[in-house]
């Protein structure tokens, strides 16, 4: 079985390792989640859990901006 | 403050909110429930120009309106309810003058400074819900945490860009546990170099004010259908592609502001004093 699995960033494709949680996908392709929240499966993904939650082939990640204007 | 129940709608109420009352979801039962209620809107902009009319519009109770703002010329693109004649004006206070054209019926108060605590708490502290269409991540997160403390439902909206955000939370407790998110679940930070505002990011006037005529409809829909809503939300809105996307929001057990192990400060029932009175409205200054 491959370790490879291919999951999407804000519909953008990622071909990762089997092994990323969460927060080492961001750390190990730097994306800058700064004033962001996360999203998969139309659930948000509190930070606190991104260490932790493991990554599945197919998965969708939404990242996005906390908008302040008004 | 606005809490004095009335007596049944008259004739010209029955003719001016006909084409509500007419909706078996609402009639008579909402439409009064509608008079009765009091909103607390913190800024008014281009969410709180999308909303204050139409609330007004619907015949809402009262309306307590907050910014320390004058009207600047940049504004008149997006913020509707105003007009030239407007600049330079307190836009609270403008916007009351604004709205008592409207409806009359509406009470409006205006607090004419910028809303902090403790304040703000004796504010919403007597209202049935609370409208943030504020401008800047600090005022959301006060906003959010006095809403939790006093378990008074917020109902968030932002724009920037083509991009609008609509967020729902009821803070109400089930037991002793808080059972639904916050805005602080959602977004745990108070400040972000990408922390976006009009300022420095622009925006197209009809996507603010969707996000604006969206906060109405929910407030419409606590007031009269409460079962309706759908708490511990955020809907997205692309102005681009007109795509919404929906997504829940889990409770963060690790919340600084709504987690269980959080105490809750009472904040006693105040009246508030009005400091001025022009033109039949109270004024906060």
């Amino acid at each position: 079985m491959s370790n490879l699995i291919t999951i999407e960033l804000n519909t953008v494709a990622y071909r990762i390792e089997r092994i990323h949680s969460i927060h080492s996908f961001f750390s190990q392709y730097k994306v800058d989640t700064q004033g962001c929240a996360l999203a998969m499966n139309n659930q948000i993904i509190p930070r606190a859990e991104w260490q932790t939650r493991g990554l599945s082939d197919g998965e969708s990640i939404s990242l996005f901006q906390a908008i302040a204007g008004g | 403050m606005s809490n004095l129940l009335m007596e049944g709608l008259n004739d010209q109420d029955f003719l001016r909110y006909s084409r509500q009352i007419m909706l078996p979801d609402i009639g008579e039962k909402g439409q009064l429930s509608l008079r009765n209620s009091t909103v607390l809107m913190v800024g008014s902009g281009g969410l709180g120009s999308a909303v204050s009319m139409y609330l007004a519009a619907a015949g809402i109770g009262t309306l307590i309106i907050a910014d320390g703002d004058k009207l600047e010329i940049s504004n008149l693109q997006r913020q509707v309810v105003y007009r030239k004649s407007n600049l330079g004006q307190n836009k609270a206070i403008a916007m009351a003058q604004q709205l008592k054209e409207l409806n009359s019926a509406v009470t409006v108060e205006v607090i004419s400074h910028r809303l902090n605590e403790p304040e703000l708490s004796r504010f919403i502290n007597q209202v049935d819900v609370v409208l943030d269409c504020s401008d800047n991540l600090f005022t959301r997160h006060e906003i959010n945490a006095a809403c939790v403390k006093n378990k008074v439902p917020l109902i968030s909206g932002a724009a920037i860009g083509w991009q609008g955000q609509l967020m729902m939370f009821s803070n109400q407790q089930r037991g002793n546990q808080k059972a639904s998110a916050c805005y602080h679940c959602l977004f745990p930070f108070t400040e972000s170099q990408q922390t976006e505002n009009c300022q420095s990011f622009g925006i197209v006037g009809p996507v603010v004010g969707m996000i604006g005529n969206l906060q109405a409809l929910e407030t419409i829909k606590y007031l009269t259908q409460p079962n309706w809503i759908k708490w511990s939300t955020i809907h997205q809105f692309d102005g681009r592609t007109l795509q919404w996307s929906c997504i829940d929001i889990p409770k963060d057990n690790t919340c600084s502001v709504c987690c269980p192990s959080q105490a809750f400060h009472h904040v006693s029932r105040e009246v508030l004093q009005s400091k001025e009175c022009i033109n039949g409205e109270f004024v906060y200054e």
